[in-house]
């Protein structure tokens, strides 16, 4: 435990190295969620559209063939 | 070189129509400079300390302010659409286009820059440098605030947008127009300040036009 | 990275067969679909080890003790924002050359990385500034810069969504990046120029003698870590920009085809 508390402390300027850490650990996660969700919903929105009844054939079609 | 000239004359010609927008500038630049020892206190010393720099700070804001208004009149009215399309290179069409905003707003402030020396307590030996340095940097705002101006035609937020894109770009003059007065009230050689920031005009003078140039195509587009 | 990977079949100009091989955005997303996999796991053994290295396996510095572990989140941060800006800027360049709507997509994908990057090495530098200088901030000449660096950004993203057609904020952004990274070296000079007059007193150097191997490793850990990080998201943001880009194709032809009684389809 103490060992712990030690380690944590880091000589006094733990509040500051684990603030650093935290920071970079809440950016970058916050970016990457923000990223998949960002694909997330615009993978649904075009799945929404090409499967909804108004899209024509032709255009079903066209965009087969892009992909 | 006619429809350089005619397009300096026609844009001076409309500037000197609405001279307020003049006036306006130039009011910006004083009342900003004004705020200053109302903020910080009005002893002389930190006035004359700080002064120069506040002059150069006000000036960028106030050339920011006349900006939006660049092309966005000949965006809306299309006569835009004809410069663009006109057998002149539109490179040396904006250029007059900056060079008559520069004389009708950046001129003004080197004017009324010594008032401002004045106000701030800057001591009478700056005043040369001051305007000196204002009349190689007011050019380059002009200038680089240009590209400003093109780029966010028909942006959903015009006026602001400019500031954000520019002033960042800015910063090499301020740097070196505020250093260029203080190395000469410091009784220093300014010389190499005032070289650079010819350098920049120069150089600005030279590549501008042709970002400007491919702003306004694409706006148009 | 990415934009890299473009770049020499873009510069091909006379086998326009290779140069147009990317520019397709399907073509594009098959390639980022392959690297997305490779990018995360590196990226996720990367973090691991380096985190382990930084934290437990690194000896503190005899100069600034335990907060030089701070240089390990921070430094690659810093790296980041400006390769970050580079990738912004050859994206562009290209976008404005050669009208791939890919390299729009990519520049338009970096730039929010590369701001959250900026971001992450003025905060992080600021609390490792705290302990060592005794102040949050100080306007040293590369605080200064990487600031300056994060407005430029700014002013992208900003320009970028400021349009109601996003095909002109795209564009208008791109001669903005370019513009910016023209500026770079010359805002750079000038902040150092400006440093050296109003040097501010008692400022302890980061940059002491050269680094030691123990340090080293951690530090390169973390960048591959970084740098992973970036492709993986880019892959990830170049797949929803082209998504966006087909749901607005999508729903222009629906309304054309739905106005115009005319056109049975």
């Amino acid at each position: 435990m103490e060992r712990l508390l030690n380690f944590l402390d880091l000589d006094g300027y733990g509040q500051f190295i684990w603030a650093a850490y935290g920071l970079t650990a809440f950016v970058l996660i916050g970016l990457a969620v923000q990223s998949l969700r960002f694909q997330a919903r615009t993978d649904a929105e075009l799945e929404a559209l090409h499967a909804s009844p108004e899209t024509t054939k032709v255009e079903r079609a066209s965009n087969e063939a892009k992909e | 070189m006619a429809p350089f000239l005619a397009l300096l004359k026609r844009d001076l010609k409309l500037a000197a129509r609405h001279g307020l927008d003049s006036f306006m500038v130039v009011a910006f630049f004083v009342l900003v400079v004004t705020l200053f020892p109302l903020a910080v206190g009005p002893e002389q010393a930190i006035l004359g300390r700080i002064g120069s720099g506040m002059i150069w700070v006000a000036a960028l804001l106030s050339s920011m302010l006349s900006m939006d208004r660049l092309f966005q009149q000949d965006y809306e009215d299309g006569s835009l659409d004809l410069l663009v399309l006109s057998p002149m290179a539109l490179e040396l069409l904006v250029l007059a286009k900056t060079l008559a905003h520069w004389i009708s707003t950046g001129l003004p402030l080197i004017i009324a820059s010594p008032l401002l020396g004045v106000l701030m307590n800057v001591s009478s030996a700056g005043y040369g440098t001051v305007i000196l340095s204002l009349a190689l940097g007011t050019p380059i705002l002009s200038l680089v605030g240009s590209i400003g101006a093109a780029l966010s035609l028909g942006a959903r937020r015009g006026g602001v947008l400019i500031s954000l894109l520019i002033l960042p770009l800015l910063i090499p003059v301020l740097v070196f127009g505020v250093s260029a007065v203080e190395t000469g009230l410091a009784d220093l050689p300014s010389r190499s300040e005032f070289l650079i920031l010819g350098a920049m005009l120069l150089v600005a003078l030279a590549l501008v036009p042709y970002a400007v140039a491919a702003a306004l195509r694409q706006a148009l587009e | 990275m990415l934009s890299q990977a473009i770049k020499p079949h873009a510069m091909q100009v006379k086998g326009s067969a290779k140069m147009h091989r990317f520019a397709n955005p399907t073509r594009f997303l098959r390639l980022v679909s392959a690297i997305k996999p490779w990018a995360t796991g590196v990226c996720l053994l990367t973090f691991a080890a380096g985190l382990y290295f930084a934290l437990f396996a690194s000896p503190p510095d005899y100069q600034q003790r335990e907060t030089v572990r701070i240089m390990y989140v921070h430094v690659p941060a810093a790296w980041m924002a400006m390769f970050c800006y580079a990738a912004l800027a050859a994206a562009s360049a290209s976008a404005l050359i050669w009208r791939h709507l890919v390299a729009d997509m990519v520049a338009r994908a970096t730039a929010p990385i590369g701001a959250a990057f900026t971001l992450l090495a003025l905060a992080t530098g600021s609390l490792w500034g705290k302990p060592m200088w005794g102040t949050w901030w100080v306007w040293d000449a590369r605080l200064t810069s990487v600031l300056i660096l994060f407005f430029l950004y700014l002013g992208y993203i900003v320009l970028n969504g400021a349009f109601d057609d996003a095909s002109r904020g795209a564009r208008a952004a791109s001669i903005l990046a370019v513009v910016g990274a023209i500026n770079i070296p010359i805002i750079k000079f000038s902040v150092d120029w400006w440093n050296t007059l109003h040097q501010p007193a008692s400022v302890v150097k980061l940059d002491g003698p050269a680094i030691h191997m123990s340090m080293l490793t951690p530090l390169l850990l973390m960048a591959i870590a970084y740098t992973s990080f970036y492709i993986w998201i880019l892959a990830i943001r170049v797949r929803a920009e082209i998504n966006t880009s087909k749901i607005r194709a999508l729903q222009i032809r629906r309304v054309t085809a739905s106005d115009v009684p005319w056109n049975d389809s």
